[in-house]
């Protein structure tokens, strides 16, 4: 009965029973919130995965369409790449990473950091092919921002899957585990306490039993020195098999503890 | 001055029929056509196996079009400098003068290198190979070049010996005018920190040309005819460029327009003196460009174009170039097929590394066709 399965090894007592019970309820209400937080998070990673198609999608065109648009800057200004890396100390995109919170979990965000200090934009191709060199750092500029978009999304499905297994695990454990353990040890607790009551109820009974021998002893020998002389000693000796009895057969007990309350 | 039409073949002769020999390898437009509908760059190499790249491409362990571009650049080159190795008198400076051009961007662009503390090998591996100078490997090793003393120690020392010198001193000294003195040193050291490096280049380059252009025609004859029209264009072109290019940055400001920018153009060309002196200084957008153009019926028939077309103004004013650039080669005995071939020989690397980059990243064979035709 009470052994069946798992269970917390305890010493069976009322007290415990109730810190158990306490527990198993606590195991109950933080199931049910884990529950949701991870259906939340479930429906946050799912916005998330179709963002980063869609950004993907931009991507791979845009970046294409830019390392295009650079051939054209190219064709038209010459080579001027080195120009450009030689002449830029300071960057003019800066990222920076903002914590975001989705379901109590952190995130991080990147976004474009206003940028310190004086832009400097350097005057590329002047007398031949200026104006492509500029569409050019145009749409590498809107490439990049997409790129940090990405990034930024990409990092947030980790941390949430990650996130999202932590808390399906726990919720698992909650529900397969550690609930049926509690209750488990609670069906345990109360089998125990049973048995001990049925003990009791046995002692009692007992303790009743000899305190009528004795009472009728007593009266046998009140009758015995007023004169009379009385078969007492008959009676406990039919008592005694009906005992053995009720120690020898434990399915019994419960009906006899009926038919004495 | 030149030797007349009876010397001209004895000195400069055998130059001129081997430039005409490398004008004929020029890429055709068949062949053009023919790389275009090439799908991946063994197609190419294929293709460009029928022409006179045909020997540069041997041997390519793995072809990108880095190196199929590379190796045309290099016999391009080689062909130059074996053309400028055995050119003597006054052919040997006019080539020379060419390549100033290249020096002085080189120069530019190393200097800056430098005051950013750039690493002077990867600098040297960067430089035009045609403005390629012993002096510029001095500059790298000059030391303390980053002290306010040091640039003028470099100028002094390492620029006086380079044939641009006296552009730099040309341009530095018109700086320290305008700015009310300040001292050479110093002014040097704020021109190449503060003042944009294209702007300083172009500067230098307007000063080149400039004197190419005196040069030339103090060459008389048919070079001074045949160069005049090339260098004036060229001067033309410029103009509008840096106007059309100046639109978004500070120099398209009011009161940059008539000093910083009106400083960028030649002091010749046919758009020189109205347009450029005075009408230019009101233009602040491409339509008032436009307007300023119309009296020039060669520029405002280009604009057209460009404005029917769709195809980009820089485009046309090349297509317009190469064509004056083929006319250079109907005249004989004079230097101006020399500077042609080499303006030709870019424009067809350019148009080899569009197709090849098309080719690369797969664009669709409309977006081919941007090339311009040369022959």
């Amino acid at each position: 009965m009470g052994d069946a399965g798992d269970r917390l090894d305890v010493m069976p007592s009322r007290m415990v029973l109730a810190g158990i019970q306490d527990r198993s309820k606590a195991a109950k209400n933080g199931h049910s919130l884990l529950k949701r937080k991870s259906d939340a998070i479930k429906l946050s990673l799912n916005r998330i995965l179709k963002d980063i198609m869609v950004t993907k999608r931009r991507v791979g065109k845009s970046l294409s369409e830019s390392y295009f648009s650079h051939t054209g800057a190219v064709w038209a200004a010459g080579e001027f790449n080195h120009q450009v890396i030689e002449n830029t100390t300071t960057a003019n995109y800066m990222v920076r990473a903002k914590i975001d919170n989705i379901a109590g979990v952190k995130i991080p965000v990147f976004e474009r950091a206003p940028s310190t200090g004086p832009v400097h934009d350097p005057i590329v191709g002047l007398s031949k092919g200026g104006a492509e060199v500029n569409a050019c750092k145009d749409s590498f500029t809107q490439t990049l921002s997409d790129l940090i978009k990405l990034a930024s999304l990409q990092t947030s499905l980790k941390t949430l899957d990650e996130a999202l297994k932590v808390t399906n695990r726990r919720v698992n454990a909650l529900e397969f585990v550690i609930t049926p353990r509690l209750l488990n040890t609670i069906t345990y607790i109360n089998a125990e306490l049973g048995e001990l009551e049925r003990e009791d109820t046995y002692r009692i009974k007992k303790v009743k039993d000899v305190m009528r021998v004795k009472e009728e002893e007593q009266a046998a020998a009140k009758s015995l020195k007023t004169g009379k002389e009385v078969v007492g000693r008959h009676i406990p000796t039919s008592q005694e098999p009906n005992i053995k009895n009720m120690l020898d057969d434990g399915a019994d007990a419960n009906d006899n503890l009926v038919d004495l309350v | 001055k030149l030797p007349g039409l009876a010397w001209f073949n004895a000195e400069h002769g055998f130059l001129e029929a081997l430039l005409r020999g490398f004008k004929s390898g020029l890429l055709k437009e068949s062949e053009y056509r023919q790389l275009c509908n090439c799908e991946n760059l063994e197609d190419v190499k294929l293709t460009l196996g029928d022409t006179d790249y045909a020997s540069v491409l041997q041997n390519i362990s793995k072809l990108t079009p880095e190196v199929i571009l590379d190796r045309c650049k290099q016999k391009t080159l080689d062909e130059f400098e074996f053309i400028r190795g055995s050119a003597t008198g006054a052919l040997a400076t006019f080539l020379d003068f060419i390549t100033y051009e290249f020096l002085i961007k080189n120069i530019c662009f190393v200097i800056t290198g430098l005051i950013k503390g750039s690493d002077p090998e990867t600098l040297l591996s960067k430089i035009h190979p045609l403005g390629r100078s012993p002096h510029i490997k001095s500059i790298l090793t000059f030391e303390n070049q980053t002290s306010s003393d040091g640039l003028l120690d470099l100028y002094r020392t390492v620029l006086v010996e380079t044939p641009v010198a006296r552009y730099f001193e040309i341009y530095f000294n018109s700086e320290v005018k305008t700015d009310g003195g300040g001292g050479g040193s110093r002014e040097i050291q704020r021109v190449y920190n503060e003042v944009e490096i294209d702007i300083v280049t172009n500067m230098l380059q307007k000063l080149w040309l400039e004197d190419f252009y005196t040069y030339c025609c103090s060459l008389g004859g048919e070079t001074a005819i045949a160069m005049k029209v090339l260098l004036e264009f060229e001067a033309d072109r410029r103009a509008i460029s840096i106007t059309i290019n100046s639109f978004d940055t500070p120099l398209n400001e009011p009161a940059n327009r008539d000093t910083d920018r009106k400083a960028l153009y030649c002091n010749f060309g046919t758009l020189y003196p109205e347009a450029t002196l005075f009408e230019f200084s009101k233009v602040a957008d491409a339509s008032q460009l436009q307007v300023a153009l119309n009296k020039y019926p060669v520029f405002a028939s280009i604009w057209r174009q460009s404005q029917d077309s769709g195809r980009s103004l820089n485009d046309l004013l090349s297509e317009y170039q190469v064509r004056l650039m083929l006319l250079a080669f109907m005249g004989q005995s004079h230097f101006a097929c020399f500077y042609a071939y080499l303006k030709l020989k870019q424009q067809e690397e350019g148009n080899l590394k569009w197709i090849l980059s098309c080719i690369k990243q797969r664009r669709p064979a409309k977006d081919k066709q941007r090339w311009i035709k040369i022959l």
